[in-house]
């Protein structure tokens, strides 16, 4: 059965994760992604390393990354310094609802494809641009990565050990990136509806480091109330006694929160010292929330004795907020994960199995609204398809533009 | 009312891009408050509905002091600006009378908390749900609806520790930590917007409701995806802390985010023009790597006496993809987000403007999308008092 969103083509310039994740959301809902890649400038999250050093193999789909966030996209490999590749991609734009880019600012303009030129080639067209920090500005032309916009965007500010030390959320987890990711589809979507309605073209510009901002509004307000600037304060919150504990293992620990007297005594009955059953909460000189540090004490040292598993059921059971902090291997085993949809099982490229993968961020209660991805592309993998099935041409002038450079096709051994 | 069947709209109304779609926000959330806040960025209209005795996150901190001496909650401010309100309370017949009568003009409820609870606080989620089978519904909980942990008590730090966000931030020798504020909250509302816009493009074609689900803790592992995913590729365990990445260095007014690409080392020396950068040791990244804690220190020393944003600028004019640790100070004199009318005053009724808050973060054919700063009046009781 097509997706709601089968009747959606997406012209898909994005690389890497913030625009690449987005459009795959898009793909799952059974929208048309065609992933563009410009001859010799292939997605350089084909073949990255910088999370463990190795893809495991040559090929342009060798990333697990990767495979993750272009599932269910067709990809198209084009010559676009040739004037007959961007004929051919113009035509691909005029039969399609969206494009998509997150490029440094300039650099669409310069391939031909401005948001001027896209409205003549097709005024119904939506056009969707992510950048660090928007397409207006003085710092518009300023290159980032996920890393600088952690910085830029605010979120590093109150992250960290202590004041002065803020820390960013790291390439693992790279932040700014996924809540684009998660922002940029309903976007997308309410654009096109726009679009559909006569209210066309237009362009939305979506400025990632606005976006991080925007995930701490409270936190800007607060500082032009009181005047007290926010900051870093580890694993403490104005509303709890929030702490972590270790566990018996590993880097095994426990995430606990104690909001109230009757949280504090069930801590002391379980930590079998009853005697500290009515210690206080106390709020910090910076507005955070304390235990008493005996009470902390005596639970790490009760759960140090416990897996993470034990100590959060135990404390659960007597209604404290605790917490088995997870590691990404235990994820994929997580029953209450499992059966929201937090994973699906995905086809590798060239039928060689499945693997589970990331499902979706929400869990659509009508079963016709689930999805079924399919494997990501090749480099060029789609490329005969789409000129035969988009622009109608016949077998001998797709094999002409092969032949001559413009179109490239399946090339699973490519590099940039 | 339906999505769609609009006249062409004005230029300054092209941001509007949701044509009469209407939200109403049961309770009050963090993530439903946001993702209200979303549709509205996007031309929806958002109504909150409070029980008698006021929405819980008005006592969610941040909490600052009015100019009329009240309590207030800067979480609850930022995300009801520009909302309706009203008060239910929807245990009783009369509530559920107002509430049906809202929701017979709604194109989506959102609600936060799991059907069974919600059902023994007078919401029956599903026979609402019968009564109204046009209506798009978006569910928020901490731990999901149901599951082994959907009972358990919780928040923020449970669904970052949950979700395997939290094992990695931080550093290598020290605990796990969380990501500051919101997040999970936050990052939900953005998932649970971007699913209730694929439900309501689908109802363009089959009229028909839907009901979306999003945990925190499930928004944590989806945002944490790279970590199963790479195990299952080749057995790679990830974890925090690392030696990639940018130098946080401290400068004379805070912090620089020092990044910079393996191509770009010969504009870093340009930049600093210092001997001690031209080591050999520093001559490839490898070097770099290895030698990360002298480099640090050095490039420490470099920065020390020179401003985060003089650091930010130089290097930006030179390419490199350096940023700086902007605090709520530095965003609210921020150049670039003054330029693009990123920022408006929060409007209390009667009052001076308590400070500013960020708009939605995006514009349409160069338009900042105009949600109102105004906050939602108050029929009852004020809470907190001076």
């Amino acid at each position: 059965m097509p997706g709601p969103l089968s009747d959606i083509r997406v012209v898909d310039f994005t690389i890497v994760t913030a625009g690449a994740g987005a459009t795959q959301i898009l793909a799952d809902f059974g929208a048309d992604v065609v992933k563009v890649e410009a001859s010799g400038h292939f997605d350089p999250f084909r073949h990255w390393t910088a999370l463990t050093g190795s893809v495991g193999g040559n090929e342009d789909t060798s990333s697990a990354p990767f495979r993750v966030i272009n599932r269910s996209k067709r990809a198209l490999s084009i010559n676009l310094e040739k004037p007959e590749g961007q004929r051919a991609l113009a035509e691909i734009i005029r039969k399609s609802d969206v494009v998509i880019e997150n490029f440094r600012r300039g650099i669409i303009e310069k391939m031909g494809f401005s948001f001027e030129v896209l409205q003549k080639i097709n005024p119904r067209l939506v056009m969707v641009s992510l950048s660090s920090q928007g397409a207006s500005g003085p710092n518009q032309s300023y290159a980032s990565f996920g890393s600088s916009l952690d910085a830029l965007g605010g979120i590093m500010s109150i992250t960290g050990y202590d004041a002065d030390s803020p820390l960013w959320s790291g390439n693992k987890l790279n932040y700014p990136d996924q809540v684009v990711s998660l922002l940029a589809p309903g976007l997308v979507i309410a654009a096109v509806m726009a679009a559909r309605q006569g209210n066309a073209p237009l362009w939305i510009d979506l400025s990632q480091r606005e976006t991080v901002t925007a995930l701490l509004g409270e936190q800007l307000l607060s500082y032009g109330a009181n005047g007290t600037l926010p900051g870093p304060q580890g694993n403490r919150s104005a509303a709890s006694a929030d702490f972590v504990v270790q566990t018996a293992g590993q880097d095994e620990w426990l995430a606990v929160s104690l909001s109230d007297p009757a949280d504090v005594a069930a801590c002391a009955v379980i930590a079998e010292r009853e005697d500290l059953a009515e210690t206080p909460l106390v709020t910090q000189p910076d507005g955070t929330v304390a235990i008493s540090e005996p009470l902390r004490q005596a639970l790490a040292v009760w759960a140090a004795g416990r897996t993470k598993h034990e100590a959060m059921a135990s404390l659960q059971a007597q209604g404290v907020p605790a917490a088995a902090v997870m590691k990404g291997p235990e994820l994929l085993d997580d029953s209450d994960l499992r059966m929201a949809g937090a994973f699906v099982q995905v086809p590798l490229p060239d039928e060689k199995g499945q693997e589970w993968q990331r499902g979706l961020p929400a869990h659509f209660v009508d079963p016709t609204l689930t999805i079924h991805p399919t494997a990501p592309p090749h480099i060029g993998e789609h490329s005969v398809e789409i000129l035969s099935d988009l622009l109608r041409l016949p077998t001998g002038k797709i094999d002409d533009l092969i032949e001559r450079g413009i179109i490239g096709v399946n090339n699973a051994t490519a590099t940039a | 009312m339906s999505v769609g069947d609009s006249e062409r709209q004005t230029e300054g109304q092209q941001w509007r891009l949701l044509d009469a779609v209407s939200v109403v926000e049961l309770g009050g959330g963090i993530a439903s408050g946001l993702c209200g806040r979303l549709l509205m960025g996007m031309g929806a209209t958002s109504h909150l509905v409070e029980p008698s005795q006021g929405s819980p996150m008005r006592l969610v901190p941040p909490l600052y002091r009015a100019a009329d001496g009240q309590q207030r909650s800067a979480t609850f401010d930022y995300l009801s600006a520009g909302k309706t309100a009203s008060t239910a309370d929807i245990a009783g017949p009369a509530g559920q009378a107002r509430l049906n009568a809202l929701l017979a003009g709604a194109n989506v409820l959102l609600v936060e908390g799991r059907t069974r609870t919600l059902l023994q606080e007078g919401l029956d989620l599903e026979g609402l749900r019968r009564q109204h089978p046009h209506l798009i519904v978006g569910q928020v909980t901490i731990f999901g609806d149901e599951g082994e942990r959907a009972h358990y008590r919780g928040g923020e730090f449970q669904a970052q520790a949950l979700g395997g966000l939290l094992h990695m931030v931080g550093t290598k020798s020290r605990e796990p930590l969380r990501l500051g504020g919101y997040q999970m909250h936050y990052s939900a509302a953005l998932g649970l917007m971007s699913s209730i816009m694929v439900a309501l493009y689908g109802q363009q074609r089959d009229g028909k409701g839907q009901l979306v689900q999003v945990s925190l803790a499930q928004t944590a592992a989806f945002i944490e995806w790279k970590s199963a995913c790479q195990f299952q590729h080749d057995g790679a365990r990830l974890s925090r802390g690392g030696s990639i990445g940018p130098f946080i260095l401290r400068c004379k007014d805070g912090h620089s985010a020092f990044y910079y690409r393996e191509r770009n080392w010969d504009l870093v020396c340009r930049l600093f023009e210092d001997h001690r950068l031209e080591d050999p040791r520093f001559a490839t990244q490898k070097g770099r790597d290895t030698h990360r804690a002298e480099l640090a220190k050095i490039l420490g020393d470099l920065v020390k006496d020179r401003t985060k944003r003089e650091i930010y600028h130089s290097a930006q004019t030179l390419g490199m993809p350096v940023g700086y640790c902007a605090t709520a100070d530095d965003l609210l004199t921020s150049p670039q987000y003054e330029s693009r009318g990123f920022l408006i005053d929060l409007d209390l009724a009667g009052g001076a403007s308590p400070g500013r808050i960020p708009q939605v973060p995006w514009m349409v054919n160069g338009v900042r999308p105009a949600i109102s700063s105004s906050l939602p009046e108050q029929k009852r009781p004020a809470m907190g008092t001076a």
